[in-house]
């Protein structure tokens, strides 16, 4: 367990009487990169928002670093330092420039002075290739140059782990690519990550484990080279056919 | 066929059932027992007999400190509503004498038994009286409050004398014998008497109207109407507009970030709060401000609660004001996407942080011509402060209409500058609204809002299978 990043144990949840996830067991190591694979609606992006507790799991446990975050007693706030979260819409804050929103977390809550926030925010707009962007607004920025913000502002917090749900479905197949590329720069610098997407090259490239999850269950786990040239399961030669086409 | 997502409240109330039942019950407990307290302490003075003596001008304006002599023994002295209450008082028939200074002095005999009440009508006493050597005409109004006349023209014997002058109506006259005098003013019929002049003596001319329709639009009354209304009511209109506007803007705040807390206590005060207030009339709310609390207060305490006409309104109209712009900030945070709450949170910010640093700052942008809306409202909704002796704009335009028997130019007067003010705000509403708008609009355009108006695309079925999944919302079909 000492090298378990994210540790999660027989998650349920339910919303209303529909059960979107079923028992879901998944073990992080360090510096893993792991991908989510799915269809619509399996809960991809349910597992996510529950290892933030953006959802509140129906039971089961979650543990970071060997600590367990869900129950009434865990301070989120000081958890979620340990979480970084990209969001399919970004989610920029539109009334602040890209190091406004960079150095949010950093000035409220790590209460870091001014010119340290800064620092730090413009040292990672460098890492996602945005100096120049530094003083622009959300919507003065293209949906790649967006998103890249938003990772950047995860980082901001020095998260252990970063969580990424489907951070490239709401871009321009051009714009694409280099989102890609920064969360490839980011698995090799050894980040923890877990990533909801359809891409499924990045999931090849990048990924050390692939999850396919269906109605709510882990159906196969696979290293990347089984996962698509050996699958296991009919449900997913299905899906894999089905993405073929 | 498009799709449209309905909030389901009866089932969010459903799930909240027994704490509200449980609530509605402590409420209704409540009130109960400050009635059953009211019923065990009636007021002391309920039931033993009194004699309730009203002195009152013949103006029925009340007159304090009139003495009230029984048989020439002084009772007691009027109070500032020009009333005396006898709880001791000899029975039988007695001349019962309200006496006051600046009054003419008027008796009574009454049957004194309990429960009796006498009410004394005082003239004014004459405010000038003649000199030795010379004699008065005193013209007064008969048709509104037998006020004096400025400015009537004076003929002796057909010939012109002078004009009566502006504080007293009066024109005195070094003149003996017997004349023929002539009164005129425009408006008032003429007034012609045969005097036998004697030096010292005292004249009244009391006029008539003519009864004809005054002048439409009297150009001179409406200019000078107009500066008034504007040097003396306007200040005071804008003076109560804003201050009540932002009272009314930290109350709003406060009730707005209420009605979306998930913290039940808060959420249901501040919504009890907006729901009460709104669904009461203004004019109600302002009475009780200014009647019914000094009133209770009186009765509780003994002694006055001083309130003016301004902080009266003010309370009322802020209290009013704040609980539409509880919905209007409710409305506004609500527009933000739940996406930035998620992103603030998700970093690590608290709720109140995540409110203060990132949904505020947006949803006051939104709001902000709404609230300019609700200020030129306040300012309309001002002029019923006039019910309660406000000196405001309309305040002003009735009391020149009184005293000038003209309604009609002073009130377009004030029609007049309630447009100048309110016509160039609306305008500058418009120019936020034009202007903010594009700033909202732009950052959605990346496909941020699902119900936001800035939505381009249509939900990813993975989307609507979430919301489907969430037993608040329902799918409705929606005919297009």
């Amino acid at each position: 367990m000492s090298d378990s990043m994210v540790t999660i144990q027989d998650l349920h949840k339910k919303f209303g009487n529909l059960e979107v996830l079923k028992g879901i067991s998944l073990d992080i190591k360090k510096g893993e990169v792991v991908v989510i694979l799915g269809p619509s609606g399996s809960g991809k992006s349910t597992i996510l928002r529950c290892i933030n507790r953006l959802e509140e799991p129906t039971s089961g446990h979650i543990f970071i670093e060997g600590e367990e975050i869900t129950g009434p007693k865990v301070e989120i706030n000081k958890m979620r330092q340990h979480v970084g979260m990209v969001f399919q819409q970004f989610n920029l804050f539109p009334h602040m420039t890209a190091l406004g929103n960079v150095t949010m977390a950093p000035l409220r809550v790590q209460k870091k002075s001014k010119d340290e926030a800064n620092r730090i925010g413009l040292e990672l707009l460098k890492k996602v290739g945005l100096s120049d962007k530094a003083y622009s607004y959300p919507m003065q920025l293209s949906g790649g140059q967006q998103q890249r913000v938003a990772i950047a502002r995860a980082l901001a917090m020095k998260p252990d782990v970063m969580l990424f749900d489907e951070v490239t479905s709401a871009l321009d197949p051009e714009l694409v690519k280099e989102v890609l590329d920064v969360m490839k720069n980011l698995a090799m610098d050894g980040m923890t990550m877990i990533v909801v997407t359809h891409e499924m090259n990045f999931a090849k490239e990048v990924g050390d484990r692939i999850v396919l999850i269906d109605g709510g269950i882990i159906v196969e786990e696979n290293t990347p080279d089984q996962f698509f040239t050996n699958p296991q399961h009919e449900r997913t030669k299905k899906f894999l056919n089905m993405i073929k086409n | 066929m498009t799709r449209l997502y309905i909030f389901r409240w009866d089932v969010v109330i459903q799930l909240n059932k027994n704490k509200h039942r449980s609530l509605a019950f402590f409420v209704l407990s409540l009130l109960l027992l400050v009635l059953l307290c009211i019923v065990a302490f009636p007021p002391a003075h309920a039931s033993s007999p009194t004699v309730l003596i009203t002195v009152k001008t013949d103006l029925v304006y009340p007159i304090p400190n009139a003495t009230i002599y029984i048989d020439d023994t002084p009772y007691g002295l009027t109070n500032s509503a020009g009333i005396l209450v006898l709880y001791q008082f000899p029975g039988g028939v007695h001349n019962v004498t309200a006496v006051e200074s600046g009054h003419i002095n008027k008796t009574i005999t009454q049957d004194l038994t309990g429960g009796a009440s006498i009410d004394f009508t005082l003239l004014d006493q004459p405010k000038v009286v003649a000199t030795n050597d010379s004699m008065m005409f005193l013209v007064i109004d008969d048709t509104v409050a037998r006020s004096a006349v400025a400015g009537a023209n004076i003929y002796i014997d057909g010939k012109f004398g002078g004009k009566t002058d502006d504080a007293y109506g009066r024109y005195l006259s070094p003149l003996t014998g017997s004349h023929q005098v002539t009164v005129t003013k425009t408006n008032l019929v003429n007034n012609t008497a045969d005097i036998n002049f004697t030096k010292g003596g005292t004249y009244t001319f009391v006029m008539e109207s003519t009864g004809k329709t005054y002048s439409i639009f009297d150009t001179n009354l409406y200019a000078n109407s107009f500066i008034t209304e504007l040097e003396v009511g306007a200040i005071n209109t804008i003076k109560l507009s804003v201050s009540a506007f932002i009272v009314g803007i930290f109350i709003g705040l406060v009730m707005g970030l209420g009605r979306v807390s998930s913290n039940r206590v808060f959420k249901g005060l501040a919504s009890i709060y907006v729901e009460g207030v709104r669904g009461l009339p203004l004019l109600l709310q302002l009475l009780f401000v200014y009647y019914a609390i000094p009133f209770v207060f009186m009765d509780l305490t003994g002694t006055m609660l001083p309130i003016d006409s301004f902080t009266a309104a003010l309370i009322a109209l802020s209290m009013n004001s704040g609980s539409y712009m509880g919905e209007i900030f409710k409305a506004g945070i609500e527009a933000i996407h739940k996406g930035q709450m998620e992103a603030a949170r998700s970093l690590g910010l608290s709720y109140n942080q995540s409110m203060r640093f990132v949904i505020l700052p947006q949803a006051l942008k939104i709001v902000l011509p709404a609230l300019g809306n609700e200020f030129i409202a306040l300012i309309k909704d001002s002029s019923i402060a006039l019910v309660i002796s406000y000196q405001d704009i309309l305040w002003n335009a009735k009391y020149i209409g009184a005293a000038n028997y003209n309604t009609f130019s002073p009130l377009v007067a004030a029609g007049t500058i309630y447009l100048c003010i309110t016509i160039p705000l609306g305008r500058g509403v418009q120019y936020m609204e034009k202007r903010f708008n594009v700033n909202v609009a732009k950052p959605r355009e990346q496909g941020a809002g699902l119900f936001g108006r800035g939505r381009t695309k249509k939900p990813t079925p993975e989307e609507i299978m979430e919301l489907e999944s969430n037993p608040e919302f329902v799918e409705v079909e929606h005919e297009r």
